[in-house]
């Protein structure tokens, strides 16, 4: 049961866990606009047109805001952005084009994202490395533990122990005595007599 | 004048604050009982010292003092008393000030309230906290001065930041700092036991406390910076991942993760080396937090070093993080190994790891996201933005599998695989689940949601999240069996419980407080919005809103003039209220500010701003109209985890019984039989 358990979370979480680094390394993005509707009306394509707009202005950085899209501002940049991504969208050119156009243009500091080149990768692998290598550790370091102390659990008999403290006890007497300069025999620290003995 | 006298009182604080370190090194070292005390005087002395100068800021500010360049620069003569007392912490230097005065107040407290059990430890407690209080206050007196002259006295300050003119920014900062501040006390008593060697349970019950308070405190200071940012930025949002935002959330998801870590420790002894790593770490974000929102490294690399004072907190942070963690190396392990062995297996307590692995793997998304553009910067000079879209293809992840585990992990026992009540209680709650998921699809709306992917996991979510809501109040009623045979009615029968299970009962409602603010983030995933250009009485509508505008209008409010454009809004031809978008223009400011209109519901915000107006006759106005679903929900949610987080500092079983006695040992001083008969740390 317990193994299965930890199967099925596992599982779980690795199928969790790949399907989201598939969109993550794949160059499309999740949001990709779905084919347009073959309803004839202009409402529906108005519809559709502005998604596509949404998708691109969202995934572009308002240059002189912080934190904020180019959908999400109206700072005279991002609108000067907005019209552009709308007559390029006209012109019929697709998501990823105008994204290109813009990283042309400005750097891939104009994305909201990392880029998945050069240094910029890491700041993708570092997540997902973790994602991924967290339950493995959790996994190993802590559930797994039961399992070894199966063989903890099954405790020596306690006069065991014992005998093994009194031979330990009884050596380091001995060998402090020994190291006592001069008066070998003589001044020997007390043997204990008592009960503990082995 | 008033600027020697503040300055003056600055300097006499840093003097006491490295005198009560010196003392309270030497008490440590030589177990000292009066240099100990001599130190905690001078520590209150450094508070009160640090009080008195931000008495004479705020006297300088009601004065209108402005040959102070600090008053000068953030306020001016039309300034209402409110926002007057305010500017204190609106710049750079006031909040620089109020960090290291609420810190040195709860040094202070920390201190004189200090546990007889913890007595053996207070000097370095003192030391600890001293130090970090005698480098904020160096450089308020160095590259921070808050009292800086600016001569001749000009007649009228440059005028305060309108978008600080806010009632949320009068208390968020102060609450957040006091979340930040009161990080420092779990801090102090990490490098304490390490110093000393070993942890008590005095120790935890201390830390415990401390760390709970400012959890409350981080919970409602970082609520109440989105609830400003919802309000007064006017893009509908109220989280947008930037770095100042990001900064105040990892010291949150650092204490939650010590929280988490000091329940093991508690129950089971385990976790005592995990629990000092998570204090230093939550101390150390507080103060990452501030490094990079006071250095100007978050615009860029190279803005960084044109000031004084980035570099300053650059050192300090980094021998904060070195000198901890090296002592954290060489002092460890001496720290006792519990008395039990390790068995973990399918357990509460390794639901707790699995908690803690989540809230960590969050902060490290953060981290990396809020330090990678500047790394990438200094690395490969090549300049990139990481915002909202990267941390929203991690968070979700985590918040779900969180869902899960507060489900799993409450509902299991420690060192027990078997949950109470079996395999019953997961499947009834998955059946009882549906319905309030349901119910809440249909309010909310969410089928309106028309692309596949977020419905799908807008549903997903909601569902989970109920089904964990019912889990939770399923182990609730199991609790709550064995107190139905108390005698004396309901009441004495709840009053039972609570007493016995206060802990417990605050961690159930900040638990519900966190699965329901992840059900207000599920609701607005999906806000719609619509830019409009209205005349008077003329109708838009939005989301079967309709919004017809009333009269253009000018009033004067405080020292604000604004430009208001009233919109009456109704739904199936019923009245639902009026929202008042507005523009803002304050005296000192050439540019106009927006006022964003909210009307609130419970599962809709209808949140109007204006992008522009006819100027000469405000007939015609454009609108920036919004349909927010159920941000009330996140806010309302955090109340109730902020609820949770005070009823569990109630535990009395934690709280006032110690089930350790150790008194202080002290060599010099008024001798170890005295440190018992006369209260230890409350004499």
């Amino acid at each position: 049961m317990r193994a299965f358990l930890t199967l099925c979370l596992w599982t779980l979480w690795l199928a969790l866990t790949v399907f989201h680094a598939v969109p993550v390394f794949a160059n499309q993005s999740t949001t990709a606009p779905t084919t347009a509707s073959t309803s004839a009306s202009s409402d529906a394509k108005a519809s559709v047109f502005q998604d596509q707009f949404r998708d691109v202005a969202s995934d572009l950085r308002c240059p002189t805001c912080v934190g904020l899209s180019v959908l999400e501002s109206d700072a005279p940049f991002s609108k000067q952005i907005k019209d552009e991504v709308t007559s390029q969208l006209k012109a019929g050119k697709s998501h990823e084009e105008i994204l290109t156009f813009f990283t042309e243009r400005y750097g891939p500091w104009i994305l909201r994202v990392p880029p998945k080149t050069g240094v910029s990768i890491l700041a993708w692998a570092i997540p997902l490395a973790v994602l991924l290598a967290g339950p493995l550790a959790v996994w190993f370091l802590v559930w797994r533990r039961r399992d070894d102390l199966a063989g903890v659990e099954a405790v020596k008999p306690l006069e065991e122990i014992l005998a093994a403290w009194n031979r330990d006890i009884n050596k380091r007497r001995d060998s402090l005595n020994s190291s006592l300069p001069g008066n070998e025999g003589s001044t020997t620290l007390a043997t204990d007599e008592g009960g503990n003995q082995a | 004048m008033p600027a020697h006298l503040g300055f003056m009182f600055l300097l006499l604080a840093l003097i006491f604050s490295l005198y009560g370190f010196g003392a309270s090194i030497a008490a440590a070292w030589l177990r000292h009982r009066r240099l100990y005390r001599s130190g905690r005087m001078a520590a209150t002395m450094t508070a009160t010292f640090i009080v008195l100068a931000a008495i004479v800021m705020w006297l300088s500010l009601f004065s209108r003092d402005y040959s102070i360049a600090y008053v000068w620069r953030n306020s001016s003569n039309d300034l209402p008393a409110f926002y007057t007392f305010t500017t204190f912490w609106s710049a750079l230097e006031g909040s620089h000030f109020l960090w290291m005065m609420i810190l040195a107040i709860f040094t202070v407290i920390a201190l004189w309230t200090g546990n007889r059990d913890n007595e053996h430890i207070m000097p370095w407690v003192a030391a600890s906290l001293l130090a970090v209080v005698s480098w904020m206050l160096y450089l308020a007196v160095s590259h921070s001065d808050p009292f800086v002259m600016q001569l001749p006295a000009p007649t009228n300050g440059l005028g305060k930041n309108p978008l600080l003119q806010n009632p949320y920014m009068a208390i968020h900062p102060p609450t957040l700092f006091t979340g930040y501040t009161a990080l420092a006390i779990p801090f102090a008593y990490a490098i304490a036991a390490m110093a000393y060697g070993d942890i008590t349970e005095g120790w935890l019950k201390t830390t415990r406390r401390w760390t709970l308070f400012a959890w409350c405190a981080l919970t409602a200071g970082v609520a109440l910076g989105g609830h400003w940012a919802y309000v007064e930025l006017g893009w509908a949002g109220y989280w947008a991942w930037d770095p100042v935002e990001n900064s105040s959330f990892m010291p949150w998801l650092m204490a939650t993760a010590l929280l988490h870590s000091m329940v093991i420790q508690d129950k089971l002894g385990h976790l005592k080396r995990s629990g000092i790593i998570l204090a230093i770490l939550a101390f150390f974000f507080s103060f990452f937090g501030t490094f990079i929102t006071r250095s100007g490294i978050i615009s860029s690399v190279h803005s960084f070093a044109d000031g004084n004072i980035g570099p300053n907190y650059l050192i300090f942070i980094a021998s904060l993080l070195v000198g901890s963690l090296a002592l954290f190396a060489f002092r460890a392990p001496s720290i006792l190994p519990p008395d039990a062995g390790k068995v973990w297996g399918v357990s509460k307590e390794s639901a707790l790891i699995v908690t803690q692995f989540l809230l960590l793997t969050l902060a490290a998304v953060v981290f990396i996201g809020t330090v990678f553009p500047i790394v990438s910067e200094a690395v490969s000079n090549q300049r990139i933005s990481i915002q909202a879209p990267y941390f929203n293809a991690f968070a979700p992840w985590i918040g779900l599998a969180m869902i899960v585990a507060i489900a799993m992990g409450n509902l299991l026992r420690y060192h027990s695989a078997k949950i109470p009540g079996g395999r019953a209680v997961l499947i009834n709650a998955a059946v009882i689940a549906i319905l309030p998921a349901a119910l809440f699809c249909w309010r909310g709306e969410v089928f309106k949601t028309t692309r596949a992917w977020p419905l799908g996991a807008q549903i997903v979510g909601i569902y989970l999240v109920m089904w964990s809501v019912v889990c939770l109040c399923a182990d609730f009623r199991q609790r709550l069996a064995p107190f139905a045979n108390v005698a004396g009615g309901v009441f004495a029968r709840w009053a039972a419980f609570l007493r016995r299970n206060t802990a417990y009962t605050g961690a159930f409602v900040a638990h519900i407080g966190v699965l329901l603010a992840i059900l207000g983030f599920l609701g607005n995933y999906r806000g719609v919005d619509r830019e409009v250009t209205l005349r008077s009485g003329e109708t838009a509508s939005l989301f079967g809103y309709d919004f017809t505008m009333g009269k253009f209008q000018v009033r004067e409010e405080g020292n604000a003039t604004l430009y208001e454009a009233p919109l009456l809004v109704t739904r199936d031809g019923r009245e639902v209220g009026t929202v008042y978008p507005a523009k803002s223009k304050y005296p000192t400011k050439p540019e106009l500010m927006n006022e964003v209109g909210v009307l609130g519901g419970f599962w809709h915000d209808l949140y109007a701003v204006i992008v522009d107006f006819e100027k000469k006759s405000g007939e015609t106005v454009t609108l920036q109209l919004h349909v927010n679903p159920t941000v009330r929900l996140v806010f309302m949610s955090v109340v109730i985890m902020v609820l949770g987080g005070i009823i569990a500092a109630f535990d009395r079983i934690r709280g006032d019984r110690s089930r350790d006695v150790a008194g202080g040992v002290w060599e010099h001083g008024s001798g170890s039989h005295a440190a018992h008969s006369q209260g230890g740390g409350r004499a």
